[in-house]
């Protein structure tokens, strides 16, 4: 495989650990942006060479100048090894039908909402979540909403609506398409998963006139009342609620680490779309060889 | 206390509120648990026009009424599916849901912060 394929893909997948896994603290609007344009880019880059590798692989390097143009977009000159090259089309089909079941998941999860505000489920299982559309409907349970008294509620409301305003399930989605095809993406789409659920915790902290405690207690009791329902799931990601509740009522991150966070983030943000454009060297040369031809 | 907030946002607490008691409540009721800064008056209309659309039942108690929510089986069944899909949502990421479940160790993390007793 070459150099220029190898190089950007090392530097993204590597980029990608070191921000979703590193203690950075971040606003949560920054953390929002920031993670969302890495992942889709580092997805993006390996996503090409994958496809580009197997296309080139199918086709064979001798015959790619008689075929149609979009073929010949294919950023390949050099041949392809049988192992990469089956290798490689493996990895398209399988991103193919991961991204294809994401797609098919968020259809599903949003259908029938349309035209509605507010959606009260009536079952005792606690469930609150923000299903996007025009206006975008607040979906959520009567088990929730008893487990909570009237202001928690609001704090439920202003949260998910926070999340509507802001239109976070565009975000959510890419990073779910990003995951489909990187799985290595995961720890940074959770952290980018984080992120929205802070600006909504804020939001909705704004909404109900500051009170930091209020929202924090509404959090901790739908997230007792789900698991009681739910039984205990060990180690799975609850950490995010204590996260955000610690964030919420905790001591605050020191200025420093605050700007060591947005610094690292920046920086590797940069990186990122640098390494990815590198891609754009390939479509340097097929101008190239276009203006010959 | 803001001056203002949306009428829709009322709309919502109402809605969760009828829902969440299970017995039918009374303007005063409703008027007492979620927006005693408002008028009476504005919760009333609020119950009204609810009851308008065709959300809200309402019965004669004392001089006036009690309203308790409407539910319709089909609206019942499409959110019982939906609710299925969410839970998936949590796992799969598509979906923004309020809070996620907890570990044991976060279980014992809230229930102190709450100041509930340990079991």
């Amino acid at each position: 495989m070459s150099f220029e394929f190898v190089l950007p893909v090392l530097a993204l997948l590597g980029l990608a650990v070191v921000l979703g896994v590193g203690p950075w603290e971040l606003s949560p609007k920054h953390a929002v942006r920031a993670l969302t344009v890495v992942a889709v880019t580092a997805a993006g880059t390996v996503g090409l060479v994958a496809l580009a590798t197997a296309v080139g692989f199918v086709v064979g390097p001798a015959r790619r100048a008689d075929l149609v143009a979009w073929c010949r977009i294919v950023p390949l000159h050099h041949d392809v090894g049988v192992v990469e090259g089956v290798a490689s089309l493996a990895a398209t089909i399988a991103m193919a039908l991961r991204v294809g079941l994401v797609l098919w998941r968020l259809r599903q999860a949003t259908r029938g909402t349309s035209g509605r505000r507010l959606s009260i489920v009536d079952t005792a299982q606690p469930i609150a979540y923000a299903a996007p559309g025009r206006p975008g409907c607040v979906v959520v349970s009567t088990g929730l909403l008893s487990a909570l008294d009237p202001r928690e509620r609001k704090v439920v409301f202003a949260h998910e609506r926070a999340h509507l305003r802001q239109g976070h399930h565009r975000h959510l989605a890419l990073g779910s398409v990003a995951v489909a095809i990187v799985p290595f993406l995961k720890p940074l789409v959770e952290r980018l998963r984080l992120a929205t659920e802070r600006c909504a915790d804020e939001e909705a902290v704004t909404v109900l006139d500051g009170d930091r405690h209020l929202v924090a207690t509404a959090i901790a009791k739908a997230a007792l009342a789900k698991t009681a329902f739910n039984g205990v799931v060990p180690a799975i990601n609850g950490g995010s609620v204590v996260a955000r509740i610690n964030a919420l009522i905790g001591t605050p991150p020191s200025a420093w680490r605050g700007r060591v966070g947005l610094a690292v983030m920046t920086v590797g943000t940069l990186s990122v779309v640098a390494a990815g454009s590198v891609q754009v060297h390939h479509l340097w040369r097929l101008a190239g060889h276009i203006c010959q031809g | 206390m803001a001056a203002r907030r949306p009428i829709g946002g009322l709309e919502d607490e109402v809605m969760a509120y009828v829902w969440a008691t299970m017995t039918p409540a009374t303007p005063a009721e409703v008027h007492q648990a979620i927006a005693p800064e408002l008028a009476y008056t504005t919760v009333m209309t609020v119950l009204t026009r609810l009851w308008g659309k065709g959300l809200l039942n309402r019965e004669p108690r004392g001089r006036g009424f009690a309203y308790a929510p409407v539910r319709t089986e089909a609206e019942h069944k499409a959110d019982q599916m939906r609710s299925t899909l969410a839970e998936c949502g949590d796992r799969d990421a598509v979906l923004s849901t309020f809070v996620a479940s907890l570990g044991e160790q976060e279980v014992a993390l809230l229930r102190e912060l709450l100041g509930y007793d340990e079991p």
